[in-house]
């Protein structure tokens, strides 16, 4: 469905434009009649009609076993008849061109009594080739559920609902996408969600002008409030218990037909770096492993700034201990401080970008030619030094540690204006870099909501499950961030009700 | 649109401009150590070491550049070193300053002004003395792994913490300008194939006054700060016991009035006592009676002799011109110096040993 | 508190406003800025070791400035404007209101070159003023034009950025001597009043309460947070002259510019040394909340004004501050120019019970001719 979709793209256009305009069935047979795997045939035994419908996107087992049987054995006069007698659920009449077409495209078999009739029955015979659910490739959890959302919509929503059985779960499908129409469900509990958010997110999805939707992520740069942003406004990801927790926080969760990843919002900049490990573990453990993670992102933005900076001007800086090890690997380097940097960036982000390329195995052997016999070659020859090597690698690794995959993408990204800022002035250049990357976090929202929440504006409540996470008892209400309905999580009395000793 | 790529552009150009001229650390002959001595005529000899750190497989070489030149004040040294070094010289990193006692005690005041002005430098490096010329200890190595600024600085460093007072550019300093209590320094001295700390030096208005050998050492610094470890040597019924302070508090006391001040300096010293040598006796409790009198006596009598220099001297090392200034209102420095010669000081030491090693 | 607004003419919609908290971060950010890293030395040549004392008077005085403030902004309703405008009528109360943008362009201008001229000194001799100046302007007005919640978020980082270089002051005390800051009260009460004085010229950044005072959401509650901040920053410069104290001795102290900078030099971990290059890097967090309100609060006066956009004022004054930022140099002018701000601001803060008393009186004046 997906391919067909791309390479009947151009053509398609030109056919819904004149499709409109010509506006009768015949028309549209016919328009159809010029792919191949288009089936229209009239049959003429018990009942007469016509059948027609894709080959390659209809079930023929459905025709073959239940509708062509039936229709053989019994004779038909009316559409209605056929309604009835046709063992197959939710078969509709109508004379509705549009309703047809869509139907149609979707997999239903059309069949008319006379090929002139304006109405129609359609009986759904979808088949549905879609990859079996599967463990997360890109949020592996070594403990937790290992379901990841698919590239089918039902079977996606199937995964959270029977999560969450509870008739305030609302789905509310849009189609999106001028040319591809398509399916976009907005889910949220009904009760807990903030409606302003919700029709914030409708209005967007609604708003969206474009041809094609083919990917969430498409999703996430048209409804984002900055889009010139570089960090993901919305958090997308595979896993839909992460999307149940979520959604239980009284966020809104989108699903795009087609695409392995839901996105959730509002969201704030901390959550990127939250995993859903985090709830699986002691939160002593989770908070630790939380401060690890921000450690790490901090020391993959700056450390290679702050090399640069050091090297360049502020030398004085360096333990005397320190110095002989510094200067004597930068001794035979050719190139200043910066440009050794550069030089060794970019080697890392291409063979970061050569192994997403490459399929699985072929990407391993990459990454170990690339880091080991690249680095030592390139420290041999004298072209890096050992401590830059140590330290891009490390940076590179600490990168790896984001949970989510977009702000990790965002991270290998701003560092190159922090060295920039290092080169230009030392660490007061860093420092400007800095400053500005929180202006620019203190002024992005996600859906209207504050992206740099619990820090600015600061909130102790959402501070709670943000850098560290406090245990459930004491993370008593949902965030403030959300503004949601229903507040509270639990009642409050009942868990902080002391027992004494021996009771 | 065109209006920001302008704005782009012209930002461009001015980042790029704003560029500093920049030498990455190993493009900068990096001065560790310095040592002034007298040069000819008024002028002053500057000796500097630049270690030069080698390939990636030697990384603690300790070979080491020697400048020297003659110049006319300190700033012109480094003018006068720069025309001799391939690399920009930079002097951030000096951590030990060396000056020759026969500068010292023509004065350094003007040394010290520029290096109390200096922002580059480091308020903990070193001061020295040096009992002969600060040229040829700088230009000896010492130890095949180290440089010798390391050399000189970490022998600095470790004997502060055991015989030696806390010493550094800004305790120097601190002194120096303050009112009421005057500077000192270590002296280093040169023997065949290494450096000791030989002694201590006072200054009075940036000139080396008087200094103590290095068996006073001990001394002064049980009059000028607590202290946890150090040793010394008593002589005691003919032989000498070794004594290993674990732990010496010292109190100053003020009484009487401003014009007529006294003052009483409390020591109390844990001991402990590891080795005689030449005492023929059993260590009782009875000896170690006689070995605590004997300790108190030899401190006292050093202590009462040491003050006695530094009054003859008109030095305050002891900060006892600040200490009674914080403690008297009126203070009048004027008079505070023209009475510190008459000055009454009573040190009372207790010495209380409390162990004898692990075999008795 | 709507039917307030709206009879002064300035409503400020509901999501641009602040809640009360932020008041505190806005008081204290503002207050402290350049001055901390080297006002030692001025206390210290007026009344000696004292000065502590002296912060401690400068800290109740401007308890008592902040009340009148409150007093001033909780009858007036709105903002010094209006305050300015109900007084003196249309166009002197007008006139005022701009001499008050000056003076807080003048702030902003005062903390960007002194904190330049740290830069020069301590960092890099030989800075291009004039890239320099780009940049930083050009970042202030990025944050500026953000809107005040943007500032507001701005002096939030700042407090949280700065609170980790308080920590620092551990490494000065331990090298110290603490007999220092003995005898209490060895100087004069003049002495100590004329410290004070120049202490109130650390602590000015009250006023700017004047001008945003409409941005806060439920003003009366943010009454105890903005008296908390300032007892907070009086704290915070109490720790700081104390720890120099005890740090340098008298005469020395009174030798050294930057006092605070000075003591940052000693700090040393296994890894890093001499870390004011850091701290100085960091006081940029500290810097730009002074520049950032102060531009904010030196446009939106004009806005008021003249009903104008805020927007154009803000480039006219960015462009003002660039084109005169790199023209001030050295130490004997940037001196005077920071004394002379000192001195303005501290008049502005005269000024102030002086203008409650005026309101008071205008106002029975008016309700005299009502009845």
């Amino acid at each position: 469905m997906w391919n067909w979709k791309r390479k009947e793209k151009k053509p398609s256009k030109k056919q819904e434009q004149t499709a409109k305009k010509s506006d009768t069935l015949s028309d549209f047979i016919k328009a159809l009649g010029n792919s191949e795997d288009f089936v229209h045939y009239s049959l003429s035994g018990t009942t007469h009609c016509t059948v027609s419908y894709i080959k390659t996107i209809s079930d023929l087992e459905t025709l073959t076993r239940h509708v062509l049987p039936v229709l053989n054995d019994i004779s038909f006069y009316t559409l209605e008849e056929m309604q009835q007698k046709i063992p197959v659920e939710h078969i509709l009449i109508t004379d509705k061109l549009d309703l047809i077409q869509e139907k149609v495209m979707f997999g239903y078999i059309l069949i008319q009594l006379n090929e002139k009739d304006k109405e129609v029955l359609l009986i759904p015979a979808v088949s549905l080739q879609s990859r079996a659910v599967s463990i997360p490739e890109v949020e592996f959890s070594v403990v937790g559920p290992k379901e990841a959302f698919v590239e089918t919509l039902n079977t996606n929503i199937n995964l959270i609902r029977k999560r969450m059985p509870l008739p305030q779960l609302t789905v509310k499908e849009y189609n999106v996408g001028k040319i591809t129409n398509t399916r976009v469900a907005v889910i949220y509990v009904d009760g807990i969600v903030d409606q302003d958010n919700v029709e914030t997110v409708t209005q967007r999805l609604k708003d969206i002008e474009y041809d094609q939707m083919i990917d969430s992520s498409f999703v996430t740069q048209m409804i984002a409030d900055n889009s010139n942003s570089p960090f993901p406004q919305l958090l997308d990801t595979e896993r839909p218990d992460r999307v149940v927790s979520t959604l239980v926080e009284g966020k809104i969760a989108i699903l795009v037909d087609g695409s392995p990843h839901a996105l959730t919002c509002p969201t704030t900049v901390v959550e990127f770096f939250g995993a859903s490990d985090d709830y699986f573990l002691p939160w002593h453990l989770a908070s630790v492993f939380r401060l690890i993670r921000l450690f790490a992102v901090i020391f993959s933005v700056l450390s290679t700034p702050l090399y640069v900076a050091v090297l360049t001007y502020h030398h004085e800086m360096i333990p005397a201990d320190l110095m002989p090890t510094i200067v004597s690997s930068r001794s035979d380097i050719p190139f200043p401080p910066i440009l050794e940097v550069i030089v060794l960036e970019l080697a890392i982000e291409l063979l970061r970008e050569a192994g997403a390329r490459l399929p699985t195995k072929i990407g391993q052997t990459i990454g170990i030619v690339g880091g080991i016999v690249i680095g030592t070659a390139a420290v041999d020859a004298g072209l890096t030094s050992n401590v830059l090597l140590i330290i891009v690698a490390l940076g590179a690794l600490a990168s790896f540690t984001t949970p989510v995959y977009q702000i990790g993408n965002t991270i290998r990204l701003i560092r190159f204006p922090f060295l920039l800022g290092a080169q230009l002035w030392g660490l007061i250049g860093v420092s400007m870099c800095m400053v500005y990357f929180i202006g620019h976090l203190i002024k992005l929202q996600s859906i209207g909501r504050p992206f740099f929440e619990p820090l600015y504006p600061m909130r102790i409540n959402d501070l709670k499950d943000a850098f560290i996470r406090m245990p459930f008892n004491k993370q008593t209400e949902r965030p403030v961030l959300m503004r949601t309905e229903d507040p509270k999580r639990m009642n409050q009395s009942r868990v902080n009700a002391k027992r004494d000793i021996d009771e | 649109m065109k209006s920001r790529l302008i704005l782009s552009l012209i930002a461009a150009a001015g980042l790029l401009t704003g560029c500093l001229p920049s030498k990455s650390v190993e493009e900068n002959a990096i001065v560790q150590i310095a040592g002034y001595d007298k040069g000819e005529e008024k002028r002053i000899q500057g000796t500097v070491a630049i270690p030069q750190y080698g390939k990636s497989e030697k990384k603690t070489a300790a070979s080491e550049m020697y400048l020297t030149v003659n110049a006319d004040s300190i700033k012109d040294v480094e003018k006068e070193i720069q025309k001799h070094s391939s690399k920009p010289i930079s002097t951030g990193k000096l951590a030990v300053t060396l000056y020759s006692k026969e500068l010292a005690e023509a004065g350094i005041s003007d040394i010290i002004d520029v290096l109390s002005r200096d922002a580059r430098l480091s308020r903990n490096m070193f001061l020295g003395l040096v009992d002969g010329s600060a040229k040829k200890l700088i230009e000896s190595g010492y130890s095949q792994d180290e440089t010798t600024s390391k050399h000189i600085q970490g022998l600095i460093e470790n004997n502060t913490r055991h015989n030696f007072p806390d010493t550094s550019l800004h305790k120097f300093l601190y002194a120096y300008y303050g009112h009421g209590m005057d500077p000192f320094l270590p002296v280093l001295s040169q023997q065949e194939t290494f450096v000791e700390l030989s002694g201590i030096a006072f200054f009075k208005q940036g000139t080396a006054v008087a200094t103590i050998p290095d068996s006073e050492v001990f001394t002064f610094k049980m009059l000028k700060e607590n202290f946890k470890r150090g040793m010394q040597d008593v002589p005691f019924k003919g032989g000498t016991i070794m004594m290993d302070n674990i732990g010496s508090v010292v109190d100053y006391k003020m009484t009487g009035t401003v014009d007529n001040p006294e003052f009483n300096i409390r020591i109390k010293v844990k001991a402990e006592v590891n080795e005689m040598v030449g005492v023929e006796e059993k260590a009782t409790p009875a000896l170690a009676g006689e070995m605590e009198e004997a300790f108190v006596k030899y401190f006292t009598d050093h202590a009462d002799e040491m003050i006695k220099m530094f009054k003859e001297n008109d030095v305050d090392p002891l900060g006892l011109g600040n200490f009674a200034k914080t403690r008297k209102r009126d203070f009048d420095l004027d008079k505070w110096h023209d009475n510190y010669s008459e000055l009454s000081i009573n040190v009372k030491i207790e010495v209380d040993i409390t162990e004898y090693g692990i075999f008795s | 508190m709507n039917k307030l607004n709206n009879s002064s003419g300035i409503s400020i919609p509901e999501n641009y406003l602040v809640t009360p908290t932020y008041v505190f971060f806005l008081v204290h950010s503002m207050q402290v800025g350049v001055g901390i890293l080297g006002f030692e030395r001025y206390l210290v040549e007026k009344a000696g070791f004292d000065a502590w004392i002296s912060i401690l008077i400068a800290g109740v005085v401007l308890h008592i400035i902040l009340w009148t403030i409150y007093r001033l902004l909780q009858n007036g309703g709105g903002d010094i404007v209006h305050i300015h405008k109900k007084i003196f009528g249309k166009y002197v109360g007008g006139f005022l209101s701009l001499l008050f943008s000056a003076y807080f362009l003048m702030l902003a201008f005062t903390v960007i070159i002194t904190f330049i001229e740290v830069i020069q000194v301590w960092v890099f001799p030989g800075l291009n003023l004039w890239a320099f100046a780009f940049v930083l302007i050009c970042l202030v007005y990025y944050l500026v034009s953000g809107g005040f919640r943007v500032i507001t978020g701005i002096c939030l980082i700042s407090v949280v950025i700065g609170l980790p270089i308080i920590l620092l002051k551990y490494f000065p005390v331990e090298a110290g001597h603490t007999i220092n800051i003995y005898p209490v009260i060895s100087h004069s009460a003049g002495d100590i009043l004329a410290a004070s004085k120049q202490s109130m010229l650390s602590f000015i950044g009250l006023e700017f309460l004047l001008i945003y005072y409409p941005f806060i959401k439920n003003p009366e509650k943010s009454k105890k947070w903005a008296h908390f901040a300032v007892f907070y920053t009086t704290m915070l410069y109490l720790i700081s002259v104390l720890v120099t104290f005890v740090y340098f001795s008298e005469e020395q102290l009174k030798q050294v510019v930057w006092g605070t900078i000075a003591t940052w030099k000693i700090v040393e971990f296994p890894f890093i040394e001499r870390f004011e290059y850091v701290g100085i890097a960091m006081w940029l967090y500290v810097v730009l909340p002074n520049i950032c309100l102060g531009l904010w609060g030196a446009t939106r006066i004009p806005k008021r004004v003249f009903h104008m956009k805020q927007k154009p004022v803000l480039i006219v004054f960015c462009l003002l501050l660039f084109l005169a930022t790199p023209f001030v140099t050295g130490r004997p002018l940037i001196n005077s120019i920071n004394s002379f701000s000192g001195q303005v601001g501290f008049y502005v803060l005269l000024y102030i019970p002086v203008l409650l008393i005026l309101k008071t009186i205008s106002d029975k004046v008016r309700n005299r001719h009502e009845k």
